[in-house]
């Protein structure tokens, strides 16, 4: 089971998520936004973040660049998480030092997937 | 520079100059047409996102059991999301391709298995209530396909869709099968006979919706186009055949890897 920072401004997303994610018996931390997530993450280091790429304050692509740029939260595995389509999303994910991403809307079964592939990641 | 200018620019520079002022005032306006689309949908699929997470977790008891008289219910919302969320994404889709002349894919290798699963997943308790016989045939031992992992899945869907609306009556088979270095994923159906020529205009963008004496539904014309457009982007191909007795086979045809 794994520590997770859920970053999603969309209340009804990010408590969907945190349901779904408790009962898997992960421990959840919820934030709303960037600069949230970076200090949420320096304080009580993740083992994963789902961080969606629109968001206040701060865009999902410049937040994940801090956690990996800090020592505190660079090991914390990265999924971003961002709506179909948008061009170029996938590629500054990864630009931005995302280990994967899930395209919205997304299902259970899709998400632990990409979850344990990343946590699975050295 | 609105149509005002563009006229002004007809008055002063003649008829070159009013034809390249409309072109940039249709340009600008495609442009900002693309923009006001992609954010409208973007702000469409939050909630969908939303909603569709919830009936996932209602019906996979995340918030305790659900009673089973409510479940049908729940089933039945959970296929309508998906067809909502399937149409935002093709809106989004057409958006890229025909406003900004740009659309990036994300190709990778899939298991014909998964794509099918994929799409039959959110579909297949809407068949049983509807009261359609849904068949899937996914022989083992084909090959890994190229695909974009939400996009094959969806155009799938959209077959099934399609199958499921214009059928007269019996099953829907979806079937997987090796082609010559494709998987090629056929959705056969019983339907209405159509020529040649009407069955090839159904995979067109745009296709005009279609009245007719013997099915009442009409075609958008967005499924069947959209899919085999943005299939075709990744080496994919989309046929569709009608034997004269309405025998219907829609074949997607996606590259197998190397």
């Amino acid at each position: 089971m794994a520590r997770v920072l859920i970053v999603e401004d969309e209340p009804a997303i990010a408590e969907n998520l945190a349901a779904l994610l408790r009962l898997r018996g992960h421990q959840v931390e919820l934030v709303a936004d960037g600069p949230e997530a970076v200090e949420a993450a320096r304080k009580r280091p993740p083992e994963l973040v789902l961080l969606d790429v629109m968001l206040p304050r701060m865009s999902g692509f410049d937040a994940c660049r801090l956690l990996k740029a800090d020592p505190k939260s660079a090991k914390a595995k990265v999924i971003m998480v961002t709506g179909l389509g948008r061009m170029g999303d996938v590629e500054d994910a990864f630009n931005a030092g995302a280990d994967d991403y899930l395209i919205k809307p997304f299902d259970s079964e899709r998400l632990f997937k990409k979850m344990e592939k990343v946590l699975a990641k050295p | 520079m609105g149509a005002g200018a563009a006229f002004a620019a007809g008055l002063l520079l003649g008829a070159a100059g009013a034809a390249l002022a409309a072109r940039a005032v249709l340009r600008r306006r495609a442009a900002l047409y693309g923009r006001l689309f992609s954010f409208a949908m973007h702000e469409l699929n939050t909630p969908v996102t939303a909603v569709n997470m919830t009936v996932m977790n209602l019906l996979e008891g995340v918030f305790g059991e659900l009673p089973a008289a409510q479940r049908p219910w729940v089933e039945m919302t959970r296929e309508q999301v998906g067809r909502l969320n399937a149409l935002v994404g093709e809106i989004r889709d057409l958006v890229h391709m025909e406003l900004h002349k740009e659309m990036r894919l994300t190709v990778a290798e899939a298991a014909p298995k998964e794509v099918v699963e994929e799409a039959v997943g959110a579909l297949r308790r809407g068949f049983e209530l509807a009261g359609v016989e849904l068949r899937v045939e996914v022989p083992e031992g084909l090959p890994l396909v190229r695909a974009d992992a939400d996009r094959a899945p969806r155009s799938l869907t959209s077959l099934l869709f399609h199958a499921r609306k214009f059928r007269k009556g019996g099953p829907v088979t979806l079937a997987a099968a090796r082609g010559e270095g494709t998987v090629d994923f056929s959705v056969t159906y019983d339907g209405a006979p159509l020529s040649p020529e009407e069955a090839a205009a159904s995979l067109d963008l745009f296709y005009p919706a279609m009245p007719r004496d013997d099915h009442q539904l009409a075609a958008t014309g967005l499924g069947l186009g959209l899919a085999r457009a943005v299939m075709a982007r990744t080496g994919g191909e989309l046929d569709f055949s009608v034997e004269p007795g309405g025998r219907a086979r829609l074949t997607l045809r996606l590259k197998a890897a190397a």
